[in-house]
């Protein structure tokens, strides 16, 4: 397996020490490096990655600002010429930190750490719940209460039978985390429980009442996914 | 477990010969191209640092040295980036350039003896990987 990753380093001969190592692991794919937070901003808001090398001071945005900012999750890898940050490193649960100039042997050992907590990261979503930051607290969902998440910007609603959570999030970033057996998206603003579809009509289907439309784009796939006697 | 290379490629006496091999593994291209855009950074850095010492702008001093203090690990002068670390410390104690003045001047000293050490390394560095290509 490859992981997609990107370099957010303002001093250029470290993320060009960085890429070889990455090249040369064979399984980390560099799809770009960005000399400063904001620029690494704009391009996470468009493109997902697995992996992110990250150093803190930067002009303009911090790492750990940067880290603020992301709507999804993806695992960090600190690399910074200070030990002052491995409290605040572990405060964001960071995967690891590497204090730079760092040899090939440690920079696999991060890696390695990558691979478990992706391992990790895949047996948890096979479960049958999530957790969502709203109301100022993880809040657990069971995958069966969901109804359907309706995408409101840089945010989401999540519907259940009797309840809305509205949390800062994406329907592109949640389309990659969650059980994708159970979850579909039919609309660029709707993922539904394909187990809670009470009856689909041209082209809309409908959960407890609620109509939600299904785009051209993926009504084949929906039509697809359901069983049809 | 990947052990560093052994190359034939010697490195001048200031560098840590063992370290770079470590860092580089015998990748004496890769070494070549770090150690060239080191040099680049170094020397754009060091004269923003000081239009940023003339201003008294003690935290932004401090922040490009901060920023160049890796480079001269990637080249194997771990003493000069030591000495860069002490700078980076001073200038967290200090709040105007003048009581930073002695300190430095010491450091870009010590930086401009390095960059001179660092760009005839890359010479050498480059004539070796031209006589192998």
């Amino acid at each position: 397996m490859k992981y997609t990753s990107i370099i957010v380093e303002d001093l250029q001969a470290a993320a060009d020490f960085l890429k070889k190592y990455c090249e040369r692991s064979g399984i980390i794919d560099v799809q770009g490096h960005f000399l400063n937070a904001e620029d690494a901003l704009t391009f996470l808001s468009e493109n997902l990655v697995d992996l992110i090398f990250l150093d803190v001071e930067m002009p303009g945005l911090s790492g750990f600002e940067l880290m603020d900012r992301l709507v999804y999750t993806p695992q960090v890898i600190l690399t910074t010429s200070k030990t002052e940050y491995a409290y605040d490193a572990f405060q964001y649960n960071v995967t690891d930190y590497l204090k730079k100039p760092f040899t090939y042997q440690r920079f696999l050992e991060a890696v390695q750490k990558v691979q478990v907590r992706k391992d990790e990261q895949d047996a948890e979503a096979g479960t049958d719940h999530i957790f969502i930051k709203a109301d100022g607290k993880l809040v657990r969902l069971e995958n069966d209460d969901i109804l359907y998440i309706e995408s409101m910007g840089d945010y989401v609603k999540f519907i259940t039978a009797d309840k809305k959570y509205i949390t800062h999030n994406t329907i592109k970033n949640l389309e990659a985390q969650l059980d994708s057996q159970r979850f579909m998206k039919v609309h660029r603003s709707f993922i539904v429980n394909m187990s809670r579809i009470d009856d689909i009509q041209e082209n809309s289907l409908y959960i407890r009442g609620v109509n939600i439309p299904i785009s051209k784009a993926h009504k084949g796939k929906v039509m697809q996914r359901i069983k049809v006697v | 477990m990947t052990q560093p290379f052994s190359t034939s490629y010697i490195f001048s006496d200031h560098f840590n010969q063992q370290y770079l091999d470590e860092l580089y593994g015998g990748d004496l291209q890769g070494a070549e191209e770090i150690f060239q855009s080191a040099l680049r950074e170094i020397s754009s850095e060091m004269a923003l640092a000081a239009v940023l010492f003339d201003q008294g702008d003690v935290e932004g001093v401090r922040r490009v040295y901060h920023k160049i203090k890796p480079l001269f690990g990637y080249v194997g002068l771990l003493p000069v980036q030591e000495f860069v670390q002490q700078f980076e410390d001073d200038c967290h104690r200090h709040a105007a350039t003048g009581d930073l003045l002695f300190a430095f001047n010491q450091v870009n000293e010590i930086i401009l003896d390095a960059i001179h050490l660092i760009r005839e390394e890359q010479i050498k560095l480059r004539t070796y990987n031209n006589k192998r290509a």
